[in-house]
């Protein structure tokens, strides 16, 4: 059976960003980046749960799950490396003051994932002895995971909140809300664009996707993944320039 | 000095394995999407890998029961949540072993309790509509203050009011969102896909491991 290469514009552009890149990692080590919100953030919400008294809420939502089979679905899957290392940095500030952090998943391996993350965070943090696995919750839907934030948010008067993975943009504002009336702090990273809109709204601090993404490799010693995530500003740089260059030509009407 | 170099390549490998075999496993299954016909090793691999998800739901749904009974057992607080959850989960596994998934009680049960749920989601998102977002929303900054107030643009143009104020609002909201939304978004997805092949280009230098 004879085999044929199709998608080929596809195959080239992946192929090339993933050549610059694996340059870059070389080239770029060394190189020193912006601070990511999110991730800073996350850490005073720990601080805010230790002075409160009170647990902090970590809500992983959707990550992980592969919706659709289809790659706006599949971008879940990026964030799960990312959202666990955050995991970890908080479970190791709140090992250190004594803040209990409650998950939420809706993905089972993610919720198995989870318990590792954070048993060894409490560990780092000098206090194993903290890691509660009640405290990791499976949800088998997205309406289970609102309810139960809700009533988590309620019992406990969560006093501060990371919400980074996905939320249905509709749901997570209940979510929010329940926060805003206990007057938590929130500290947000959606997947995707529609449900950022509600964040922007709502939350104290806020990232996009591709920052989320980047989190695990901004938390990292190493330097290698910093040099990589430096090199994504080259693609960047040239996608923009591409699209300028496309605007004035149209505009100027050479292409049409 | 050769040997120990060996040695540590070789425990870099074991030590990454199921990195490096995820990382084969995808590219096989990428295949998928660059050849025709489909390659047979890949829909495999990917019918495979894709019908192995229920299994840890089962491991995290025992885990679940357990966390319960121990709250049951401990008298924890959240009690009546734990009975609750517990006969529905005992009494739902009967139901399954004794007529199967098509059981007609089994599905009557399973639809109507997540339409419980369901409506009561749907609810507070309706509400939501109106009384959360009023209090939530905090122009705390230029930028959201300007966020609102293309909130409001985009109720007005979707809505007959604009149209009645004055009809520009209309057409200057579908400019809004058919040019500005629009580019946004295709930056959104670009960047979010850098991302993506930044992260697996991290996973091939061995650099993302899932690994606390």
């Amino acid at each position: 059976m004879g085999y044929q290469l199709v998608n080929m514009d596809i195959l080239v552009v992946l192929v090339g960003c993933f050549i610059l890149l694996w340059i870059c990692a070389y080239v770029l080590r060394g190189v020193k980046l912006r601070t990511i919100p999110t991730v800073e953030a996350s850490l005073e919400a720990v601080r805010v749960c230790a002075e409160k008294g009170t647990p902090l809420l970590f809500d992983s939502g959707w990550t992980g799950a592969n919706f659709w089979g289809h790659s706006t679905g599949l971008t879940t899957l990026c964030f799960v490396p990312s959202t666990l290392e955050l995991l970890k940095a908080i479970t190791t500030d709140a090992g250190r003051l004594g803040v209990r952090v409650i998950t939420g998943t809706t993905e089972s391996v993610y919720a198995l994932m989870s318990k590792d993350y954070m048993q060894a965070g409490f560990t780092i943090g000098g206090h194993p002895e903290m890691f509660n696995p009640d405290d990791i919750n499976f949800y088998p839907d997205n309406t289970a995971l609102i309810l139960n934030d809700i009533e988590y948010i309620r019992r406990y008067h969560i006093g501060a909140a990371v919400m980074v993975g996905g939320h249905n943009q509709t749901s997570n504002v209940v979510i929010y809300e329940a926060l805003a009336t206990e007057g938590a702090m929130l500290v947000a990273g959606e997947i995707w664009d529609n449900d950022n809109s509600m964040a922007v709204l709502c939350a104290d601090y806020l990232s996009f996707a591709e920052e989320n993404i980047a989190i695990a490799a901004y938390l990292s010693p190493d330097p290698v993944p910093k040099a990589v995530l430096a090199g994504e500003d080259f693609i960047k740089a040239f996608l923009i320039g591409y699209v300028l260059l496309g605007g004035v030509l149209y505009a100027a009407g050479v292409l049409k | 000095m050769q040997q120990e170099t060996g040695q540590s390549r070789t425990s870099e490998i074991l030590g990454n394995l199921p990195t490096i075999l995820g990382l084969i496993g995808m590219v096989i299954i990428t295949s998928l999407y660059f050849m025709e016909p489909p390659w047979p090793p890949a829909s495999m691999l990917r019918n495979a890998t894709t019908l192995s998800l229920p299994w840890p739901v089962i491991v995290v749904s025992l885990l679940l029961i357990r966390k319960n009974i121990k709250n049951l057992t401990i008298g924890g607080s959240g009690m009546l949540y734990s009975v609750i959850l517990l006969a529905g989960a005992i009494g739902m596994i009967l139901l399954y072993f004794v007529n199967g998934i098509g059981d007609a009680t089994l599905s009557g049960l399973y639809n109507n309790i997540t339409i419980v749920g369901e409506m009561a989601v749907t609810s507070a998102i309706a509400i939501s509509v109106f009384s959360p977002i009023i209090r939530v929303y905090r122009a705390k900054t230029w930028t959201m203050a300007f966020l609102i107030g293309l909130s409001i643009l985009a109720f007005m143009t979707y809505t007959p009011i604009g149209q009645m104020l004055w009809p520009p609002i209309p057409v200057l909201g579908d400019w809004i969102q058919s040019y500005i939304s629009g580019a946004s978004d295709s930056a959104f997805w670009c960047s979010t896909y850098i991302g993506a092949v930044a992260l697996i280009v991290r996973m091939t230098l061995l650099k993302e491991k899932l690994r606390p």
